[in-house]
Formats: structure tokens, C-alpha cells, sequence
């Protein structure tokens, strides 16, 4: 111990409390702070007096203090997501819902099939979906259509609402007869013998709210924004007509199909008769106050224009994050609705065109004359907007739909949309159709023909294809020999069979579909058990692989899981956990293993028939791509991170063997794609820096570089069977085939539509497979023996 | 609806007026991890935990409006307090009466252990100045000198000596001690005040 600390009783120097407390506050002047300082430094009575008059009056700050930031609970406690969902609880301004087990289920009749929880007329009952308004929503199965349905019913405790009920069933009625591709279709509207209580039999809709979406990412994309609100706008237009007004517009309201985002409007018409019941009652205005027009929220007389106002704002809301109206009650909001102006929108996103801008400002304007005469104009303008983001690549939105100037008169505004109309029609016609029907928007207009106009819009991204028709075809290429077409959300990862017989396709939407590749026809689309409505999983299927004999197949998910199916009947065997915030998953040549990656960046190996991990190794990023090496590097596995990092890993032994990354010549960026060489004795890597690298696996050192490989990041490499050839694909939507020796660019094709995902050789070298963006897997004719 | 001008809004009362959503965050973000931490020290595993967390806050948001305290009797913080023993103990025993093989025989050892009363509101009272703690080092943190805020953070946080923290600092060990202390005194000061704002609960 140092011979100057001293004790207190030795202390004749020690300065006062008074002293300290100066020292603390910082009011004494430099040189005697300075002294005190020092003495403090060796004098522990000193350094706990100090402490002590700091802390006084809270006896366990220095306790509480001590290791506070060991405090929260690890990144993966199951505490984070718990709080979040109690956070959100707090984003439903109105009155809160009644929860579900609140519900007395004792108008259902019991049911004899198992695992129903009761009956209504003829359906049986599967599960309660949710609860408000004045319906109970619930999941339903008709055994004469063999299909299942949602069914509404009237919340049992107004049953004996005669005003409710009459208003239940006459709004019920006008919305089965409208027919829409973007409303929730009605088939039947009843009452229930037993219960006396009134139902609505309508489509069950696959997908999530507009609203739970929101929850999840917070706000849209701009084109995602614009589809969706053509659609929802499609959607209006098509009630207007029928005469019904919905009232309750609302991100709950507006359901998007799951695979398509196809907007499915719901509740339409009902929210009339909760309203004037609520009214009746508490002498509040009810509904939720954020979407509400204000003339609607004033009691005034309303027409069809309120829901042009509320899809204002829920178009703002998936635009801002944030709805436009805020306020700490619903009388608040009312007030702002009524009385200000909304922040504009392009202050809190500036990444919102200026038109789109402008039409939101319109419908949101508080005087309804002001705002559009109808639902289908709002829609037209916005499937111009559409149209044309369709021509750009995903990161540039149209300046300004069908070209010129943006104007402020009112009158020239309209005359300038309707010229946009005619332009459109003179292109591909098809694609207003597809459009303004409320389809699922540019995706699905895949070019199966050589036609030089449809290659013009789709490939060229410099300038807005209805300014530039005359343009020159691109070369795209030779042709794919065949193009499977799912349409539904983008595809990640792509698989054969041995015999080139099945062809497994992995989906962002979660599903995983198989097809029958001679005679182009789906065989399965992959279920989990008893869950016929479902996708195969939660959430982008990053992996799909065939086991060795072909009996089945093996697929695993951003959501948490690791799906092995049978093939025969598609059936699903086994359903393993294997964590959460899955990014990546490969399989291993035997299908006994699989490896995943995780955005911790923890990479780990699954016995599928032991269903236990039997390695783990960190990354130190996300883990953007796993690969097992073929069988004649016994257990290797190379792993590729967000850091530019690639791993190779002997996991049998439990160790690193290389680490390739920017200073052995590796990537400056992500790495997305992995390849091992057919003789094992090569590595393939590919990344966002747009290269695609070369390694020696004996030595772990860089053979090549092929600079510049596309456009822009290369999402995934395949070497093909025989060895010399090397596939890669990237956010070009390019697939392009390489010398691996000479790194000589081979052939180029360029159809698919966006970005390209997933390139798998079939294993006769014959066929390679590619995926992406558009939804479509191309099959391409490749000359590569083995 | 008009709130009376002189009457001091409390979060609690925010709550209980139904749709603040900033108040219902804050209530969430401050008292949330108090019951999760709570309930982990009473031997709940992370998912237990975080649901019981979920369902105390559930129970109040549903009691909001009527909520069932006297003011008198005690604070809110008493009876979250309170609500959250209860929903422990219900857990334990429910967890009791489980089948053998699924039980997990340290909580079993917990529940029959008679919790020690004192050492309860104690643990509860650490969590809760825990959280304050937490809070009031996020708002004075900007007010120090980044040499400052480490001197404090590496002795007072992570334990460290003041000789080796200064050696890495620069400072000598008395500079040390003394820009641990000022901070401590300014942490004091914002406790004291978040506790005020609090404490009508």
C-alpha cells in the first residue's frame, strides 16, 4: 500500500465538509480545487466523506449505480418483445377493445367435430380472430363449400338492441351487394335459429392489417404507399357507386393479402350502426377519432367524401409514421381535425414526391367540396403514379405522374390527370387494367414475349417510359426456356430435385411452393398441419433443399423455424426451433444438417435427426449466407457476414480454418453469396461491392477477382456441376454465367424483372434456376456437363 | 372534458382519462422493467417474466379507468406493488401444482420459502430506484464532459480503481474521485426530482 494514504485519525490536514462540498460544486477557486483534489486522491476517509455528501439523502444511489448497466436484460430476453407489444396497446387512441377471453362464447351450439369450439347454423367454429365494434369476428369452416370463412356476428350483449340489430343487418345486407376486388367479399347474411343473433358469412382474408403492418415497419415505402392506396381508393369507388359509405376507413380496416398485399377493404357499412349506438348512450362521439373527417366528427350531414378524407390519412399515416392528427384524447384529436393544419408531409418524409404530396393535402383538406368529387379519380391518379414507378428501379419514384409541370389550379390539376389516363392508354394497356382493377400492381406483369415496347418499360430505368416510347429495345439476352410464375411476393431461394423433376420455390411471403417442372404446374403449395390457409411459414423461407434421396424436403424461416415436409403427400414431418432472427440457412449435401445464420451474427448447425445443435461459432455480423461444403470436405461449412467477413469452418473439430475478409483481398462490403466448387478445392464469394471472389481452399488465399461482375450487388453465386462455370445473379436483374478459370464473361440474360435472389444448378449441369424480386423462378438452358 | 386548470396532471391521471398514448409509454417504459426486474429476482425465467410483465400492465391498462386504490391507503406504486406479488405468487403456485417432470424445482424451493416481507419490498424498492437511476442518467449524462462522465461511469459503474481509470484518463486519481462525486451529486438531485414527479402515484 502506498505509505501517504492516511488514516483519519492521522489526518490534520483533511479539509472540511464544507471544503468537499465546494469541491463537488465546483465554487472554490482553481488553485484550491487543485489541492484538495490531490489530497482527496490519497486520503480514502476523504474519498468517502465526498461520496457521501454527493449521495446524501439517497442512501442506495452508489448501490443502485454499481453495474446499472448489466441492468437491461440481454438483447434476446423474451422482456424486449413484451414491452414493445405493451407499448402498442397504447396506440388505440379510442375506447380499447374489449379482449378476447372477455368473451362468453355461449351462443355457439356445440360442435361435433373436434377441435371446433362450437357451431353457428351449419359452420363449425374454429377460433374467435378478434372482437369490436359492435361484431365478434370469427374464424369459420363451411363443410357443404369445404372453404373457410370469417363470420361476424352481432356482439352478443346487444342482441337485444332492436336499433342495433336492424342497422346490423341492413348495412349487412348492402355490403353483400357489393362486389369488389378490393373489399372483403359477403357471401351470405343470417341469423343464427338457436342464438337469435344476426351473422355475416364473409371471405376470410389471408394477411395482416394495414395496421399490424404499421406496428411492425413502422411506415411504407413511397410505391408501396401508392399501391396500396390505388387499391384502397379501387376499392371506395366501387362501394360509392353501390352507395355505401364506409365511415370507419382506418389502417384496422384495410387488410392486405398475405403473398400480394392485395388490399382487401372490411367492416364497411357497419361502423354506422356502433356509432349511433355509442352516441345514444355516452354522448361521445366513438370510432376512432384519428381518421375521422371533420364534418363526420362535427355530427354534421356527411356524404362519401369522409372516407376520401380518412384515406388521406391513413395514407399520411404509412407515409409519416405517425398519423396526421394526434392528441392526448380523442376530444383532442377531434379538435385538431377540425381546427389545424397537418405538419406537411414531406418535413417529416421527404422521400414523398411533391404530387403525392398534394393529393394527400387534398383529401385531407377540412372542406369536403375542396377535396376530390370521387373515390375513382383519386384512384386513377394514383395508378398513373404506380404505372410509372413500375418503369424506375426500386429507389427512384416518378417526379410527377404523366409528365409536366406541377400546377396549383385546381382546375388545371384535373385536366392534367385525365391527359395522364389517355397517355396510358396508348401504352401497354394491359397494364391500367391490371392496375386500376385493383390487381396487385406492376409485379405482375412478367414479359413473356420479345416485345421491344414492354422490354422498354420494364429495363429501362433512366427515364419515365411514358415520355420515351420510341426507345430501342434492350438486348435482354436469349431467353429462359421456362418461367414459373407465383406472383406471390419475392422469391428468395430455389431447389431441384436429383432428377430435375421438382423444382421448390422459397417465398418471402412464407410460403414455399413445389412444382412439377415438365408440365409447369404447382404440386404443392407447403401447409403446416391443420392450418390449411396458412403458408408453410412465418416468414421468408431463406432455404430450401432437397433431402439426398428426394423424399423430402427441407425448409427454414426468418420465422424462428427449420420445416422438414414430405414429398409425397406435402405433408409437414417435423418442425424444429431453431432460434430467433433467422437470416440465412443452407443444407447439408447429406440433408442431415442444417446450418443457420443469425443477425446476432451466431452461426449453428442442426442434426435434423437428433434435432439438436452440434455446433456454434460467432461471426461478429449478420450472417447473410451459410454453405456447406460437398461431401468431400467432411463437415465444412463456409459462412459469409455483413462485415465483409468469410468464415470457413471445420465443425467437426470445432475450428476456424480461414478467415477471409478485406485484407486477404475479400469484399469491402456485405457478403451475400456463397459457392463451394464441385471438387471442393475452390470458394466462391460474391457481395454488395459488386465483385464476386475467388479463394483457394488449401492455402485460403485469393485465386481471382472478377471486378464490376453487375450493376450493382451480387446476390448469390452457384458453381455449376461440371465445374468450369460460375452462375451469379444481383440487384440488376441479371443472371450471368462465367469461366471460373478465366473469369470471361460467358452469357448474360437479363428477363427477370428486379432483383434476382437465388441461381441453383440443376445436377445434370443441364438447368439453372433463378429467382427473385418478380416473383417468377426462370429455368435457363445451360451447356455444362459434368 | 376540460382539465381543471390548477389541478396537477399526473401521469396517473393521464392514464386513468383513458387514450394518452405519451403517458401510457412512459408508464410502460418506467414501470415495465421494475416488474420484470422484480420478477426475475423471485426466480421467474426470462419469458415468464416478461409475460408477467405484460399481464400487470395489461391489468392496468384494463383498471385505468376504475382504478381500485384508495389514495389514501397507499400510492400506485404500492399497489403495483401489490398486483405484481399476487400474480407472482398465483405463478408459483400454479407452477406447483404442475407435474413433476415440467416443474423447475428452484421456483418450487422459492414458493415454499415464505417469502421474507421486508426483503420483498426491499428487492422492489432497489428495482424501482434502479429504473430512476437509469432515467436520470440519461438526462444528465449531456451536462459532463466526456472525461467527466467516464471518470464516473468506470469507477462508480464498472467497479473500477480510480488510479488505473485515471492513468486510461489522463486525470489524476483526486480529479477522478471528484468528477465521480459530482456526478453522483447531480444524479441525486435528478432522482429527487423524478421521484417528485412521480410520486402522486
Amino acid at each position: 500500500m502506498s505509505p501517504s494514504i492516511r488514516d483519519r485519525q492521522d489526518c490534520r490536514d483533511c479539509p472540511s465538509g464544507d471544503d468537499l462540498a465546494g469541491l463537488i460544486h465546483g465554487d472554490i477557486p482553481e488553485r484550491k480545487q487543485s489541492e484538495l483534489s490531490e489530497h482527496v486522491g490519497e486520503c480514502t476517509s476523504c474519498q468517502n466523506r465526498m461520496e457521501a455528501l454527493a449521495t446524501a439523502g439517497n442512501a442506495v444511489l452508489s448501490s443502485v449505480v454499481r453495474h446499472i448497466d448489466r441492468d437491461s436484460p440481454p438483447s434476446d430476453s423474451a422482456f424486449w418483445k413484451a414491452i414493445g407489444k405493451a407499448e402498442s396497446d397504447a396506440t388505440q387512441v379510442f375506447i380499447p377493445t374489449l379482449d378476447v377471453s372477455d368473451l362468453k362464447l355461449d351462443f355457439l351450439q356445440p360442435s361435433d367435430t373436434p377441435g371446433r369450439i362450437g357451431r353457428v347454423s351449419t359452420f363449425d367454429i374454429v377460433r374467435v380472430i378478434g372482437r369490436g365494434g359492435m361484431g365478434v369476428v370469427l374464424h369459420a369452416y363451411d363443410p357443404s363449400l369445404s372453404r373457410d370463412v370469417a363470420i361476424k356476428m352481432l356482439d352478443p350483449q346487444l342482441a337485444n338492441n332492436d336499433v342495433a340489430r336492424q342497422r346490423f343487418c341492413r348495412e349487412a345486407r348492402s355490403a353483400a351487394a357489393v362486389s369488389h376486388d378490393n373489399i372483403v367479399a359477403v357471401h351470405q347474411v343470417n341469423e343464427d335459429e338457436k342464438s337469435g343473433l344476426p351473422f355475416i358469412v364473409m371471405q376470410l382474408v389471408n394477411g395482416e392489417s394495414l395496421e399490424q403492418r404499421l406496428k411492425r415497419v413502422g411506415k411504407l415505402s413511397v410505391a408501396e404507399a401508392m399501391r396500396m392506396g390505388m387499391q384502397a381508393a379501387a376499392g371506395l369507388a366501387g362501394a360509392h357507386s353501390y352507395g355505401l359509405i364506409h365511415r370507419d376507413i382506418k389502417p384496422g380496416n384495410i387488410l392486405l393479402e398475405a403473398g400480394t398485399d392485395k388490399v382487401k377493404l372490411t367492416d364497411f357499412g357497419l361502423a354506422r350502426a356502433a356509432e349511433d349506438l355509442k352516441l345514444t348512450r355516452t354522448g361521445f362521439v366513438a370510432g376512432t377519432p384519428l381518421y375521422m373527417a371533420p364534418e363526420q366528427a362535427r355530427g354534421d350531414d356527411i356524404d362519401h367524401r369522409v372516407d376520401l378524407f380518412s384515406l388521406g390519412s391513413v395514407l399520411y399515416e404509412s407515409l409519416a409514421g405517425k398519423p396526421p392528427f394526434e392528441g392526448r384524447t380523442p376530444l383532442a384529436v377531434l379538435r385538431r381535425v377540425a381546427d389545424e393544419a397537418h405538419e406537411p408531409l414531406r418535413k417529416i418524409n421527404p422521400a414523398v414526391p411533391g404530387w403525392f404530396e398534394d393529393v394527400i393535402d387534398r383529401l385531407l383538406d377540412k372542406d369536403p367540396k375542396q377535396r376530390y368529387d370521387t373515390a375513382r379519380e383519386v384512384s386513377e391518379i394514383l395508378a398513373c403514379g404506380v404505372a410509372e414507378l413500375g418503369s424506375l428501379s426500386p429507389l427512384e419514384v416518378p417526379s410527377n405522374p404523366c409528365s409536366g409541370p406541377r400546377s396549383t389550379s385546381k382546375l388545371t390539376r384535373k385536366a392534367k390527370h385525365h391527359v395522364c389516363f389517355k397517355t396510358i392508354g396508348m401504352m401497354a394497356s394491359v397494364f391500367v387494367v391490371g392496375a386500376i382493377m385493383g390487381g396487385a400492381g406492376v409485379a405482375e406483369i412478367t414479359p413473356m414475349f420479345d416485345s421491344p415496347t414492354v422490354a422498354t418499360v420494364v429495363e429501362d430505368n433512366k427515364e419515365p417510359a411514358l415520355a420515351s416510347a420510341a426507345l430501342p429495345p434492350i438486348d435482354l439476352g436469349p431467353n429462359s426456356r421456362e418461367v414459373l410464375k407465383a406472383e406471390s411476393g419475392t422469391v428468395w431461394s430455389v431447389a431441384m430435385t436429383r432428377d430435375g423433376s421438382t423444382l421448390a420455390m422459397g417465398i418471402e411471403s412464407g410460403r414455399v411452393l413445389l412444382w412439377d417442372v415438365a408440365n409447369k404446374r404447382l404440386k404443392f403449395d407447403l401447409h403446416p398441419e391443420k392450418a390449411d390457409l396458412l403458408p408453410a411459414h412465418a416468414g421468408t423461407v431463406w432455404a430450401v433443399d432437397f433431402s439426398a434421396d428426394g423424399s423430402k424436403l427441407i425448409s427454414a424461416s426468418d420465422d424462428g423455424t427449420v420445416k422438414v415436409w414430405d414429398l409425397m403427400n406435402g405433408k409437414e414431418l417435423k418442425s424444429l426451433p431453431v432460434g430467433r432472427s433467422i437470416r440465412s440457412a443452407a443444407v447439408s449435401p447429406s440433408g442431415n444438417w442444417v446450418a443457420v445464420g443469425d443477425r446476432f451474427g451466431t452461426v449453428r448447425v442442426f442434426d435434423l435427426t437428433e434435432e439438436k445443435v452440434i455446433a456454434e461459432f460467432e461471426q461478429g455480423s449478420t450472417v447473410n449466407a451459410v454453405a456447406f461444403a460437398p461431401t468431400a470436405l467432411m463437415m465444412t461449412l463456409a459462412s459469409a457476414g455483413t462485415d465483409g467477413s468469410v468464415i470457413i469452418w471445420d465443425f467437426a473439430s470445432n475450428r476456424k480454418r480461414f478467415a477471409l475478409n478485406a485484407q486477404s483481398g475479400g469484399h469491402s462490403g456485405p457478403v451475400y453469396g456463397l459457392s463451394f466448387s464441385p471438387d471442393a478445392t475452390r470458394l466462391a464469394t460474391s457481395g454488395w461491392d459488386k465483385k464476386i471472389v475467388l479463394w483457394d481452399l488449401e492455402t485460403g488465399t485469393r485465386l481471382s477477382t472478377i471486378e464490376k461482375a453487375h450493376d450493382d450487388g451480387v446476390w448469390a453465386v452457384d458453381f455449376a456441376p461440371c465445374g468450369r462455370l460460375l452462375a451469379s445473379v444481383g440487384e440488376d436483374g441479371k443472371t450471368k454465367l462465367w469461366d471460373s478459370e478465366t473469369g470471361k464473361l460467358m452469357k448474360a440474360f437479363g428477363r427477370h424483372t428486379g432483383t434476382v435472389h437465388a441461381a441453383r444448378f440443376s445436377s445434370d449441369g443441364q438447368i439453372l434456376a433463378t429467382g427473385g424480386r418478380d416473383g417468377s423462378v426462370r429455368l435457363w438452358d445451360i451447356d455444362c456437363k459434368p | 372534458m376540460a382539465e381543471a386548470p390548477l389541478t396537477r396532471v399526473t401521469l396517473l391521471n393521464r392514464i386513468k382519462n383513458g387514450g394518452d398514448v405519451d403517458a401510457w409509454k412512459e408508464f410502460v417504459h418506467l414501470y415495465g422493467p421494475v416488474v420484470y426486474g422484480f420478477a426475475r429476482k423471485r426466480g421467474l425465467q426470462d419469458a415468464d417474466a416478461a409475460d408477467l410483465m405484460q399481464e400487470v400492465l395489461r391489468s392496468v391498462s384494463r383498471n385505468a379507468e376504475k382504478m381500485d386504490y384508495d389514495p389514501k391507503r397507499g400510492t400506485f406504486r404500492g399497489w403495483l406493488y401489490t398486483v405484481t406479488r399476487n400474480k407472482i405468487y398465483n405463478f408459483l403456485s400454479a407452477q406447483k401444482n404442475r407435474p413433476r417432470s415440467s416443474g423447475d424445482p428452484s421456483s418450487q424451493e422459492r414458493l415454499e420459502s415464505i417469502p421474507d416481507r421486508d426483503s420483498d419490498d426491499a428487492d422492489w424498492d432497489v428495482e424501482y430506484q434502479r429504473k430512476l437511476s437509469a432515467k436520470a442518467m440519461e438526462r444528465v449524462k449531456h451536462e459532463f464532459q466526456a472525461n467527466t462522465w467516464q471518470a464516473f461511469w468506470s469507477t462508480a459503474v464498472e467497479g473500477r480503481g480510480a488510479q488505473e481509470v485515471g492513468g486510461e484518463l489522463k486525470m489524476t486519481s483526486g480529479a477522478v474521485y471528484v468528477a465521480k462525486s459530482r456526478v453522483l451529486s447531480r444524479l441525486r438531485e435528478e432522482v429527487q426530482r423524478l421521484q417528485a414527479e412521480a410520486d402522486p402515484w
